[in-house]
């Protein structure tokens, strides 16, 4: 299934993640985030790229109200994040780059313990199947996660995610650090789960190729902002990277 | 239970770091309590064999002058509690025994009370002292890395993105902390306590001992919400660390020692030579039963031929000697009351210092609550010394009273039959305290940990909300 986008479906529907001129400027007037406009529906994987440092996770802890904007506004399936902020990250479920698992518990305790937090109780029977669906067999999900692989903590908190049935979801550049198979198999687990659960999902990555080949439309930022927005569909990964290069190109310049 | 503080209970149960901890912790502690029981039983036995041994050579030293015997003297040794081989107190400060002679009082210990510099630090190692100084550790070893490590790891983000609310998640952290703590000591102090019941079994044993458990317990909740606290203030894990253990160094290794030094500067006690010096100058202005040219005494001849109704004492059908011995008796106990008063006195001074630096130092308000209840303490000494004293003014009046109506005055060859000695009272040490007394003398220190308690588990919660707040940018 490698190589197929997810489906582009949701494109026109009304955005379940969306950024209205979202700002954050720390003390001394540095703006992490410059008014980015943005909006994702369900069923589109939106492939954020940029150079270290350019506000993608940024963007996405103001999208998960880890962090206040200055100005702007940030909403999830309709609710304001600032206003409503429990119910807002009730629709919106993370993955970040280093997922953070209790290292003196299971895969499976994890994912459990998780899902009870966001008031949805999974069986270990049911655990036990969505850690399967991510790739992760049962004798692996029962170990401590403190020998496990970053590829194997990278499912772990896919199916976290996934266990709360939200209708967003963010990750923050989940295939740093994966060796190419299990990147593949990451990008292949998320494209059949956005097409089973129409999800919106933003994913922020510094992989082009799997950007290309995962999402349904690519942004790049540059300094807070949102430069660059193209359709992934059709464009040849030369494309993408040559885009990519030109626009941070140009913040270095 | 909420599913927050089981998890973070499990979660820090699991850790090897805290099991080493917590193990070694054990270990050393029930050593220290067991080494403390023995100890204890040893000394019950070592004080019954010398007690008899005093009595025996008492009631052995044959035909005597009672006022001869009154010098020959006799030893009063201190009861051991059943509770200080875990709470030592200031046993060792104030000694085991004590001479009882005529015309003297001397302290409790065999040294000189003058000497003691001031009323901290307890002894070391006790198993409570052991406490006192590692159950910090084994706090800071299961806090620390509560808020600071688990942001660090990102923990915190993907527990903020569960909805959980902020109060929820503090608290179910730092209540899963205090549960770990719990389990970790529970076993140790419930085992120690147990030892300590089954040595000396009472109602009033066990409620002291439950009640040091309590206090030991308090003072684990109050070091581990400090620990929390630290860690939700800071933002790295070894940042929370570094703070925690400066915080156990200066509380409990260096402020004791800064208060028992200030206590003594602000309140010190006379030294050996002028304590004995002011005594003796008392004693001096005073009668003196074996002068026979005091003034005083010339005053109490006259009395009492008055009252027999005889010109010369030689004429009394008693011995006027042995009355003159107990006026001087009674001058010199007041003399010695009022010195050895004003020392106790301010050894009590002392103690309150220490007391007030309890705030700062909730290893001290332990010791006290432990000393209290373990009767170990300041007050526990005090009451002991005073009710020896009591005892050796009746054994000399006694001793007094046998020269008085066995002989005629100037019989200075007189000899008591043996039998006498027996006639003398034994000294019977006094029944322990109630237990409201003994609450009422921990009080302080209950006080000061149940605040500790109260307020470092406000403030870790309160850190814990805030860390979990959402951070805005300008």
């Amino acid at each position: 299934m490698t190589g197929d986008r997810a489906s582009p479906q949701g494109v026109g529907e009304a955005p379940v993640l969306h950024a209205m001129g979202l700002t954050l400027e720390y003390p001394g007037g540095k703006r992490a985030v410059d008014g980015l406009e943005l909006a994702i529906p369900a069923g589109m994987v939106f492939g954020l790229l940029g150079a270290n440092g350019a506000g993608k996770t940024t963007t996405i802890k103001l999208l998960l109200g880890l962090l206040a904007p200055t100005s702007g506004r940030a909403l999830v399936a309709g609710k304001d994040v600032a206003r409503s902020p429990a119910e807002a990250r009730r629709q919106c479920a993370y993955v970040p780059e280093l997922v953070a698992l209790y290292e003196n518990f299971s895969g499976l305790e994890n994912l459990r313990y998780f899902a009870a937090l966001a008031d949805q109780p999974i069986s270990q029977d049911a655990a036990i199947e969505q850690l399967r669906g991510v790739g992760l067999g049962p004798d692996v999900a029962r170990q401590r996660t403190r020998r496990y692989s970053k590829g194997m903590r990278q499912k772990v908190g896919l199916a976290i995610a996934l266990a709360r049935n939200t209708r967003a979801l963010l990750l923050d550049e989940p295939l740093s650090g994966l060796d190419p198979k299990a990147a593949h198999d990451f990008c292949d687990t998320l494209s059949a789960v956005v097409e089973r659960c129409r999800m919106a999902v933003l994913m922020a990555t510094h992989d082009i190729f799997r950007a290309r080949s995962t999402c349904t439309r690519v942004g790049i930022m540059r300094a807070g902002r949102l430069i660059e927005e193209v359709p992934a569909a059709g464009l040849a990964a030369e494309e993408l990277e040559s885009l990519y290069l030109r626009t941070v190109g140009e913040a270095s310049a | 239970m909420n599913p927050i503080t089981r998890h973070e209970f499990v979660n820090l149960y699991r850790s090897r770091t805290v099991r080493s901890v917590a193990s070694v912790m054990t270990v050393v502690v029930m050593i220290a309590a067991l080494a403390g029981l023995v100890t204890q039983q040893h000394q019950v036995q070592e004080r019954v064999a010398a007690s008899e041994y005093a009595r025996e050579r008492w009631l052995g030293q044959g035909a005597k002058n009672p006022h001869g015997a009154a010098h020959f003297g006799t030893y009063v040794f201190a009861p051991v509690r059943a509770l200080s081989g875990l709470a030592p107190g200031l046993d060792e400060a104030f000694g085991t025994v004590v001479r009882v002679e005529a015309h003297v009082r001397t302290p409790l210990s065999g040294r000189p009370m003058a000497s003691r510099p001031s009323v901290g630090p307890f002894g070391w190692p006790s198993a409570v002292s052991l406490c006192e100084l590692l159950l910090p550790l084994l706090a800071i070893a299961l806090g620390h890395g509560t808020f600071a490590s688990h942001d660090g790891a990102g923990l915190l983000d993907s527990v903020r993105t569960a909805c959980v609310s902020r109060v929820r998640l503090a608290a179910g952290k730092l209540f899963g902390a205090q549960l770990a703590m719990l389990a970790c000591v529970g076993p140790m102090l419930l085992g120690a306590a147990g030892l300590a019941v089954a040595v000396e079994p009472s109602t009033t044993n066990l409620v002291c001992i439950l009640g040091i458990v309590l206090g030991i317990t308090a003072y684990a909740w109050a070091w581990t919400a400090v620990s929390v606290a630290i860690s939700a203030a800071t933002e790295r894990a070894s940042t929370s660390l570094v703070l925690a253990s400066g915080l156990w160094a200066t509380t409990c290794l260096l402020a004791p020692q800064f208060a028992a030094a200030h206590a003594a500067a602000e309140h010190p006690m006379r030294d050996d030579m002028s304590f004995q010096r002011a005594v003796r100058d008392d004693l001096d202005a005073g009668m003196d039963g074996h002068d026979s040219q005091d003034a005083r005494l010339a005053v109490l001849r006259e009395h009492v031929l008055a009252e027999y109704g005889v010109a010369r004492v030689e004429d009394l059908p008693i011995n006027f000697d042995g009355l003159a011995m107990q006026a001087g008796e009674v001058h010199a106990a007041e003399v010695y009351a009022h010195h050895f008063d004003a020392q106790w006195d301010v050894l009590a001074a002392q103690e309150r210092v220490m007391d007030r630096a309890s705030v700062l130092a909730p290893g001290l308000a332990l010791q006290r609550w432990a000393g209290a209840l373990a009767q170990t303490d300041l007050a526990h000494h005090r009451r002991l010394a005073e009710s020896v004293e009591a005892f050796r003014l009746e054994w000399v009046a006694a001793l007094n009273d046998a020269l008085v109506r066995g002989s005629r005055t100037g019989d200075w060859e007189y000899r008591a039959d043996v039998e006498l000695w027996a006639t003398v009272p034994s000294f019977v040490a006094p029944k322990p305290a109630e237990i409201g007394s003994l609450m009422a003398q921990a009080g302080a220190g209950g006080v000061v940990l149940l605040g500790w308690s109260i307020v470092a588990g406000a403030l870790a919660l309160g850190l814990g909300v805030r860390r979990l707040s959402i951070r805005g940018g300008r």
